[in-house]
């Protein structure tokens, strides 16, 4: 038990604590492995239809025929034989379509397990939006028959008095967002949830002027991440100002520990630098060199969490952007990290692995995403990206999701179960949303991915390649270039 | 055109090739069906319906090898055949040859006998084998004659000649089968 007031000990995560999805042990992997069993059905039918024909011109073989009248009895026996094979009830013919009735048989059953977890994943996003709107709707009804319909600004209005409200509401003191963190921290599966409804709030609070709509309202917000994209139209998207600086507390050319948790502890380090005058870094690194060289591009998460809707700041890594990015769309973090990343010289077809927290890792999704650079992984740490564009085929995505952290059930439900998508969670504590979402607690989960034999992660461990595998004390790590930028709004 | 016991036999090994590719191919869909990552009723049903199949292939694969097993047996009867027509043949043209080589120092009477003997068989035997042994048999008849004269040097070169005539049928025809002289059989 911690002292009360003093943080919450990072808890110690064990292989066996893991819980995985996704990626070669996932449903989708489950699916296009029945598909490819279909497949295989179907070559087997394509075989087999293919021996029937052969039969079928070997009783037509002039060796055969012409043989015939030496050995008239031998000949018909084969000919008999020939003519069941081929084309008998229980022949070649025969059993060539029962393989492919097989075929069709296994892949309709893939098809409809697909289909009914689309279904139920649609309809959860559906009842989760109804949910949100049907309670919105007549509260918003509420508020402006009241005469408070000033605290429903849509996006681009006057956020003042609602702004005021909450201060007001909260008694200065932060009692209430205190009271709602420790219950999200409570409940972090109903957090998500809740989460989950926030298109549906936003439209049932903006209709309330109006009768509710039997599906989506005028702003048609089906999920948090168009609700997030709604909200961020309040901020200044900016353009990106990209300086190179100096690698933070490391040398230009060193070693880096190896495994997943040598990547962790870079991107800490890289993190760590950030603070008032630094914010924005991240921090290109390169093995090998020529034709070999690869590259790993850190990038940190939210400098500025509390910026205001109509302050022009120029910290990139702030609310907005994480709205936008939520939504899936280009940001002024995204947009410097492009132009570093070329700045560094990084060859469109260098394989690029892209680790990042938080806000770093939505935004390393959107990099593999706009197809510029090789990106072949991408490492998020507590990163809510369930709801940003798939990546391309070829990308990998790791996501590492502290239980307790509730910046990562931002999305307001689960990652998607894909092949290229693995989904990492464990539980390493923390007191509150700041603790919870720390890089610390992921340098934990990261250490516990190096030491587990889960088939899946073993299989990401080796595709990240030399140094992935064994772990940050298995070996002496790779020789690596650091080049850092710093990333701010023009 | 002759058959060709080769041809036949390189057909049967085929087939049996093509019964253990199918007996593989059942085995690779039941480890494939195995060890896919699926589970609940409609996996089980799969597997137990690909063992199933997969029976039915090797079933198949077991029939590819009795048509197999009855080619080469079905090769080995027609070379027996072969073998056969071969004998018969050999021994017929050693019998021509014999009346040719008998032209110089046999008796006429004898060779009337033989040509006359030769000449009913071929009236038995149909087609061009018969008209080759009633040729043969009219040859060793005529000779008889000319063998009577004084001018036999000139009677072995006009029998050679006729002789050289003659239509034999061909390596494997079956019409030698059909030929029965005393002491072909």
């Amino acid at each position: 038990m911690s002292a009360p007031g003093a943080p919450e000990p990072v808890a110690p995560v064990t292989p066996g604590d893991l819980e995985v999805d996704g990626g070669v042990g996932g449903l989708q992997a489950q699916y296009v492995a029945v598909e490819r069993l279909a497949m295989a059905y179907d070559a087997a039918a394509a075989l087999l239809a293919g021996r029937s024909r052969d039969v079928g011109l070997t009783l037509l073989d002039d060796d055969l025929l012409c043989s015939a009248p030496y050995a008239p009895r031998s000949f018909a026996s084969v000919e008999a034989q020939l003519a069941a094979l081929a084309a008998g009830p229980g022949g070649l013919l025969a059993t060539a379509a029962r393989w492919t009735l097989q075929a069709d048989s296994v892949r309709t059953s893939s098809l409809a397990f697909r289909t009914a977890d689309e279904l139920v994943t649609s309809f959860v996003d559906h009842l989760q939006h109804r949910l949100g709107y049907l309670v919105a709707h007549p509260t918003g009804v509420g508020l402006r028959l009241t005469g408070n319909g000033d605290l429903l600004p849509e996006p681009g209005g006057d956020l003042g008095p609602l702004l005021d409200r909450l201060s007001a509401s909260d008694g200065g003191d932060g009692g209430g967002a205190a009271r709602l963190e420790a219950w999200a921290l409570e409940n972090p599966d109903h957090f998500e949830v809740l989460v989950g409804t926030g298109g549906g709030v936003l439209e049932g609070l903006w209709d309330s002027d109006g009768l509710p709509s039997a599906g989506h309202g005028r702003w048609a917000l089906p999920t948090i991440a168009a609700a997030a994209g709604a909200l961020a139209l309040w901020f200044t998207p900016g353009r990106p100002v990209v300086v190179p600086a100096a690698p933070a507390d490391a040398p230009v050319v060193g070693r880096r520990a190896g495994g997943l948790a040598g990547l962790v502890e870079e991107l800490e380090r890289v993190a760590g630098a950030s603070g008032p005058g630094r914010d924005g870094t991240i921090e290109v690194q390169r093995t090998g060199s020529g034709a070999d060289a690869s590259y790993v591009v850190l990038l940190p998460g939210t400098d500025d969490l509390v910026t205001s809707p109509d302050e022009h700041s120029t910290v990139a890594r702030d609310l907005g952007t994480n709205l936008a990015s939520m939504a899936g769309r280009p940001t002024v973090y995204t947009e410097g990290i492009l132009e570093a990343m070329r700045d560094a010289g990084i060859p469109p077809d260098a394989p690029v692995t892209i680790v990042g927290h938080s806000q770093g890792g939505m935004a390393g999704v959107q990099i593999a995403a706009s197809g510029e650079f090789a990106v072949e992984h991408v490492v998020t740490l507590g990163s809510p990206v369930a709801l940003m564009p798939e990546v391309p085929p070829g990308v990998e995505v790791t996501s590492l999701e502290n239980e307790s952290d509730l910046v990562a059930r931002l999305d307001g439900q689960p990652n998607p179960d894909r092949l290229s998508h693995v989904t990492v969670r464990f539980d390493a504590g923390g007191g509150s949303l700041a603790e919870a979402h720390a890089l610390e607690r992921y340098a934990a989960g990261a250490a516990a991915v190096d030491a587990s034999g889960d088939p899946t992660l073993r299989q990401r461990l080796e595709s990240l390649g030399p140094g992935s595998e064994g772990g940050s004390d298995g070996g002496p790590g790779e020789e690596v270039a650091r080049r850092a930028y710093r990333i701010t709004r023009g | 055109m002759l058959p060709d016991v080769e041809a036949l036999r390189a057909l049967a090994q085929a087939y049996r090739a093509a019964g253990g590719t199918l007996r593989s191919e059942a085995t690779a869909l039941g480890v494939a069906v195995e060890s896919t990552p699926w589970h609940g009723l409609a996996a089980e049903a799969a597997r137990a319906a690909t063992h199933e199949v997969g029976a039915m292939t090797r079933a198949r694969a077991d029939e590819h090898d009795e048509v197999a097993a009855a080619l080469e047996s079905h090769a080995l009867e027609v070379a027996r055949t072969l073998a056969a027509i071969a004998a018969v043949r050999e021994r017929f043209l050693a019998l021509a040859a014999s009346v040719g080589a008998t032209v110089v120092d046999a008796a006429g009477a004898t060779l009337s006998t033989a040509g006359e003997l030769l000449e009913t068989v071929g009236e038995h035997v149909p087609g061009a084998l018969g008209d080759a042994v009633g040729a043969v048999g009219e040859l060793a008849g005529d000779l008889g004659g000319l063998l009577g004269g004084d001018d036999a040097e000139e009677a072995a070169a006009e029998l050679r000649e006729r002789i050289e005539r003659i239509h034999v049928p061909g390596v494997g025809d079956l019409a030698w089968l059909d030929l029965d002289l005393p002491e072909l059989a």
